[in-house]
C-alpha cells in the first residue's frame, strides 16, 4: 500500500512536474534572448500594453464626461472604469441646491450659472437633501422614504425611511445633525450614521431592513467614520467619542479624544465642530465660529485641529492644500490636486454653507484667513457642497445587486 | 561612491553612453542605489546600462537635470510656477513617438513625478474629445456591437460615439 501510495505520488508529481519544467526553461530562453537583443521590449505598442495602475491612474486625471468618452472606445476600457477601485473624476466642487417649482436639483458654478441636475429622483415634491457624501446625496421625499443616491453612476439604494426609527420621537427627524457614510474601496456605502436632531445616533447597514437607534446619556453634534469605527463629537463640544460598531450594529465605546483644551482656549460659542478624514488617513476636527448678525447666525472664522496619536488635537494653520466641503450635516475633504483648474477654489480652503436658512454660504481661505461670501440663491433650498464621483461595480455582500 | 564624484555615465539599452549629474540620478530610485553599489570613480571601468533606449534617456535626464535643483533643496512659488510652464513644454510630444516610452520609463525607473506627468499629459490630450477622436489616438479599436453601443448611449446620455 505504501510502495502504491509512493508510486501514485512520483507518477503525479512527474506529471506536474514536467511542463512546468519546460515552461520555465522556455521563459528562460526569452529572457536571454531579450537581453541579448538589449530590446527594452517593455515598450507598450499601443494603450493596452501600458500598466494596468497607469489606465487606472489616467481615468483619475480625466473629467467625468472624459472618463465616460474613454470607456465607451472599447469594452476593455470600460469594464476597467466601472470596476476600477477608489475611482476619482479630475471635477470642480459643486454646490448644488433643491428648487420647489419645478421640484428640481441644481448645481451651481461661479456664482452664475446653473444647470438642472435631469435624475428622476428629484421630480418628486418634499425633497430634502440629509446630506452629501463622496459623491452620493442622502435625499428624504417626504416621511416615506429616504434614498442614497449617485447620481453619476446613476444608483441608489432605498433606506427605510427615518420616521420608523424606534425611539426616535418625530420631532427629531425633522432635522437631523449629522450624517456619515462608510464605504468600500469601489465607493459604494457600506454603513450610514446620522445624528438626530435631539444628539442621539442612528445607524443603518446597506443591505439591511431596519435602522438601529442608540439614545445615550451623552448627546452629539458631528460624527465621521474613520479607520474602520465611528468617531462622534459631543454636544458639549469637550470630547469627541469613539466607537466600534458590531454586525448588529451596536456600539461599544473604545476610547476617546479630549477636546476641553482647545474649546477653553478658543473663541466663546456659538460654534460648530465638523469631522473630517483625509485621503492620507489624518483625521481633523474643524470648528467653524459663528456671530449673530440680526437674526441670522453666520460664518465667522474657523480653526483647524489635526489629530495626533489618535488622541490629541494640535491646532494647524493650513489644510495641506486641501479643500474642506462643509455643510451643517455633512462635510469631506478634498485634494486639490483632484479638482480641475479654477479661478474659483485653491488649496486650503473651507466651503461652508451655514444655518437653516440656506443663504449664507462661502469660501474660507486658510492663506489670507478672509471669507468670500458668494451670492445668495433664495429661490434655493438645501444647499449643499459636494465632489461629484463615480461609484464602481463592487461584488461584497453589502451590494450584491451591483 | 566617491564624494567627488559630480557626474555618472550611464548606458542606453541601445549602448549609447550619456553622461547624468548625480544629483538630478538622485530623482530615481534604481538610480539612487546604483550610486550607493556602483563604483562610479575614474579607475573604474563599469558603466550601468539603463534598460532604456537613447531617445527615450535624452528626455528622462533632461527632466531630472531641470528637477534636481528644486527636489533637493526646495524652491520658490515662482520656481515652481516656471517649472510647471516648463513640464508643460517639455511634454509636447507625439503619444504614439514617445509618450509612452516616457511613461514606461518613469515606470522603470519609480520616477513619481514624471509618470504622474505623463499620466496628466496623456489626459490633458483626451480633453474634450469624441470617443472615435481618443480610439484614432491611441489606436483603440471598437469591439462595441451597436446593440452594446445603443444601451451605453441610453445610460449616459450627454455622451456621444461620433
Amino acid at each position: 500500500m505504501g510502495a502504491a501510495i509512493s508510486l501514485q505520488f512520483i507518477l503525479a508529481t512527474g506529471i506536474w512536474i514536467f511542463p512546468v519544467e519546460v515552461a520555465w526553461m522556455e521563459a528562460l530562453k526569452q529572457e536571454e534572448l531579450r537581453i541579448d537583443k538589449r530590446s527594452f521590449d517593455l515598450i507598450p505598442k499601443d494603450i493596452f500594453d501600458v500598466p494596468i495602475d497607469f489606465l487606472e491612474l489616467l481615468f483619475d486625471h480625466l473629467s467625468f464626461t472624459d472618463q465616460l468618452q474613454f470607456a465607451r472606445c472599447c469594452k476593455y476600457l470600460y469594464s476597467l472604469a466601472i470596476r476600477r477601485p477608489y475611482p476619482k473624476a479630475r471635477e470642480t466642487p459643486w454646490l448644488i441646491g433643491l428648487t420647489e417649482d419645478p421640484p428640481s436639483c441644481e448645481r451651481i458654478y461661479n456664482q452664475v450659472t446653473c444647470y438642472q441636475i435631469g435624475a428622476k429622483s428629484f421630480e418628486h415634491s418634499h425633497l430634502h437633501i440629509i446630506g452629501s457624501f463622496k459623491g452620493w446625496l442622502c435625499v428624504h421625499y417626504g416621511y416615506n422614504l429616504t434614498q442614497l443616491i449617485n447620481i453619476l453612476s446613476n444608483v441608489h439604494y432605498d433606506l427605510p425611511p427615518l420616521s420608523t426609527v424606534k425611539n426616535f420621537v418625530p420631532s427629531e427627524i425633522k432635522h437631523i445633525r449629522a450624517f456619515g457614510a462608510s464605504f468600500c474601496r469601489f465607493m459604494r456605502p457600506n454603513m450610514i450614521a446620522i445624528v438626530s436632531g435631539l444628539g442621539n445616533l442612528g445607524l443603518f447597514k446597506i443591505g439591511g431592513s431596519k435602522w438601529k437607534c442608540h439614545i445615550r446619556k451623552e448627546k452629539y453634534v458631528n460624527l465621521t467614520f474613520y479607520k474602520v469605527k465611528m468617531y462622534a463629537v459631543r454636544k458639549e463640544f469637550n470630547q469627541v467619542d469613539i466607537f466600534e460598531i458590531d454586525d448588529n450594529l451596536e456600539l461599544s465605546l473604545v476610547g476617546a479624544i479630549d477636546c476641553s483644551e482647545v474649546i477653553r482656549n478658543s473663541l466663546p460659542p456659538p460654534f460648530q465642530a465638523y469631522l473630517v478624514v483625509d485621503s492620507k488617513d489624518n483625521l481633523f476636527l474643524v470648528l467653524q465660529h459663528r456671530k449673530m448678525f440680526g437674526s441670522v447666525l453666520m460664518a465667522i472664522e474657523f480653526e483647524i485641529f489635526k489629530t495626533r496619536d489618535g488622541k490629541h488635537l494640535v491646532k494647524v494653520d493650513t489644510l495641506d492644500d486641501q479643500i474642506v466641503l462643509l455643510s451643517d450635516t455633512c462635510s469631506e475633504i478634498i485634494d486639490f490636486k483632484d479638482c480641475l483648474p479654477s479661478t474659483f477654489f485653491e488649496g486650503n480652503q473651507i466651503c461652508f454653507t451655514t444655518g437653516e436658512f440656506d443663504h449664507d454660504f462661502g469660501i474660507y481661505s486658510c492663506n489670507d484667513e478672509t471669507i468670500r461670501w458668494l451670492m445668495p440663491f433664495r429661490e434655493m433650498y438645501c444647499l449643499h457642497w459636494m465632489f461629484p464621483r463615480f461609484a464602481s461595480q463592487c461584488t461584497c455582500e453589502s451590494h450584491p445587486a451591483c | 561612491m566617491s564624494s567627488s564624484v559630480e557626474a555618472i555615465t550611464v548606458l542606453s539599452s541601445d549602448g549609447d553612453e550619456f553622461k547624468i549629474t548625480v544629483s538630478a540620478a538622485k530623482l530615481s530610485k534604481p538610480l539612487n542605489w546604483m550610486l550607493e553599489d556602483v563604483c562610479f570613480s575614474d579607475d573604474c571601468d563599469e558603466v550601468p546600462t539603463i534598460e532604456v533606449n537613447s531617445k527615450t534617456l535624452v528626455k528622462v535626464i533632461e527632466y531630472c537635470e531641470k528637477h534636481a535643483p528644486r527636489a533637493n533643496s526646495g524652491a520658490s512659488d515662482s520656481d515652481a510656477e516656471e517649472l510647471k510652464k516648463w513640464d508643460i513644454e517639455f511634454m509636447k510630444m507625439d503619444v504614439k513617438d514617445i509618450l509612452f516610452h516616457i511613461l514606461m520609463a518613469a515606470n522603470y525607473l519609480h520616477m513619481e513625478g514624471l509618470y504622474d506627468l505623463a499620466c496628466q499629459t496623456a489626459a490633458d490630450l483626451m480633453k474634450g474629445m469624441t470617443v472615435s477622436q481618443i480610439r484614432k489616438i491611441f489606436h483603440i479599436k471598437n469591439d462595441f456591437s451597436s446593440e452594446e453601443q445603443e444601451q451605453l448611449r441610453r445610460q449616459h446620455p450627454g455622451c456621444s460615439f461620433d
